[in-house]
């Protein structure tokens, strides 16, 4: 196979991944606009999770939700 | 570092990149002037540091170690710097789960004295769903929201708070 093939068929790839990836931004939108949620004011200091039980026992942090 | 490991974080660097590029699109398609959307470098780590003198900080990270453990350990993980303008206005990191059918929010801080018409959540929950769909995964997780108004504030997206394990 040429060159030209190998990047031809890449270039296919990486054309339909990069649509693939605007579809779900898209769908992901419409569901934050349906839930009324695109003009909530962020709750100051916005953040979420335990660094600090990561760095202790990254193992133990890697189970939190229970189903891994 | 194992050529493997090496390998996975070559090629898993190419998709953060693919979905940050689509985030950055997003900003300009919407007007959000200034928004910038990148992967985490040391840049973005040492403006992190200014976080730590506000008062308005809600918890004592620090993301230079935290960051540095994370990556040696999830090569596939997600990770996204907001920037708005020259200022670094979030973090964010997270993982997919073993098999692969969840995408872990495992870390997001807002920077503690960005403008509030600044928001944060929103982009990194597009970009974690765009991530999500280069890997397969179909759920997307929150993990241990820090108080009750980030807990209401993410139910307003749709995620629901499972009491038990603390993630949405």
């Amino acid at each position: 196979m040429s060159n030209d093939k190998v990047k031809s068929l890449a270039e296919k790839r990486n054309e339909k991944q990069t649509e693939t990836i605007q579809d779900a931004i898209k769908r992901a939108k419409q569901l934050i606009r349906n839930n009324n949620a695109e003009n909530l004011e962020e709750p100051e200091g916005l953040a979420s999770g335990d660094m600090k039980k990561f760095l202790n026992n990254p193992n133990e942090y890697e189970k939190d939700d229970k189903d891994e | 570092m194992l050529a493997t490991h090496k390998d996975a974080e070559e090629r898993y660097t190419i998709l953060r990149r693919a979905v940050l590029d689509e985030i950055n699109k997003e900003f300009s398609l919407t007007n959000q002037a200034g928004m910038s959307a990148r992967l985490i470098d040391q840049m973005a780590l040492s403006q992190s540091r200014l976080w730590s003198q506000s008062p308005n900080r809600q918890v004592e990270w620090d993301w230079r170690e935290g960051y540095s453990a994370f990556k040696f350990r999830y090569p596939k993980r997600f990770e996204m710097a907001l920037w708005h303008n020259e200022m670094l206005v979030s973090f964010s990191l997270g993982r997919p789960t073993y098999n692969g059918l969840r995408l872990r929010l495992d870390f997001i801080e807002g920077n503690p004295d960005k403008p509030k018409d600044i928001k944060v959540f929103e982009p990194t929950v597009l970009a974690m769903v765009a991530y999500a769909q280069v890997l397969g995964a179909t759920e997307l997780r929150v993990m241990h929201p820090i108080n009750q108004d980030v807990k209401k504030y993410y139910e307003r997206f749709g995620f629901s708070y499972v009491s038990k394990a603390d993630y949405l």
